[in-house]
């Protein structure tokens, strides 16, 4: 698996602990940000992915039709589930800060397995790390 | 050059550099995945 996902397009190192099952993929700079691919490379190796979170640097703008997002870059924009963190961020700091934080953008519904990749990632703030 | 050329290469410039500024506003530093099914 290590093998497989290190050689899709944009991921620089690839860490795998077989012992807990956790997977850590670090993109190389400047790379699309894809979960979807991620999913199906993750997939093809075997395995499901029961988790996604992501350590990021965006911004959180407040969009008027999908309310509040977190934009990575201009083809990188993810709705962000609301939540206490997200909405005291967006209180105190207001649209357009920049904003390091580590989010949740998947978790495997409990009881059936669910092989297809979700059609959106809608992201979870855990904590903001800036 | 006349100030009307000069004016539109500092334009098209100014505009290619907001581009770049915006197409990176941000980064994934990383991505953790729990998996299973994994042996």
């Amino acid at each position: 698996m290590q093998q497989h996902l290190g050689r899709q397009v944009g991921v620089g190192k690839v860490d795998v602990s077989l012992v807990d099952g956790k997977v850590v993929i670090y993109p190389k700079e400047d790379s699309h940000f894809d979960p979807v691919a991620i999913f199906k490379a993750v997939y093809d190796s075997g395995v499901s992915v029961t988790e996604m979170t992501i350590t990021a640097n965006g911004e959180l703008l407040d969009d008027p039709a999908k309310g509040t997002v977190f934009r990575i870059a201009s083809n990188e924009v993810f709705e962000v589930k609301p939540n206490v963190i997200s909405e005291q961020w967006m209180r105190q700091a207001g649209s357009g800060k920049n904003i390091k934080l580590r989010g949740l953008l998947y978790k495997k519904p409990s009881g059936r397995v669910k092989r297809k990749a979700p059609e959106t990632f809608p992201l979870e703030i855990l904590e903001v790390l800036n | 050059m006349t100030a009307k050329r000069l004016s539109l290469f500092l334009f098209i410039g100014m505009t290619l550099a907001a581009g770049a500024i915006q197409a990176h506003a941000g980064k994934v530093e990383r991505i953790d995945l729990k998996v299973e099914g994994m042996t």
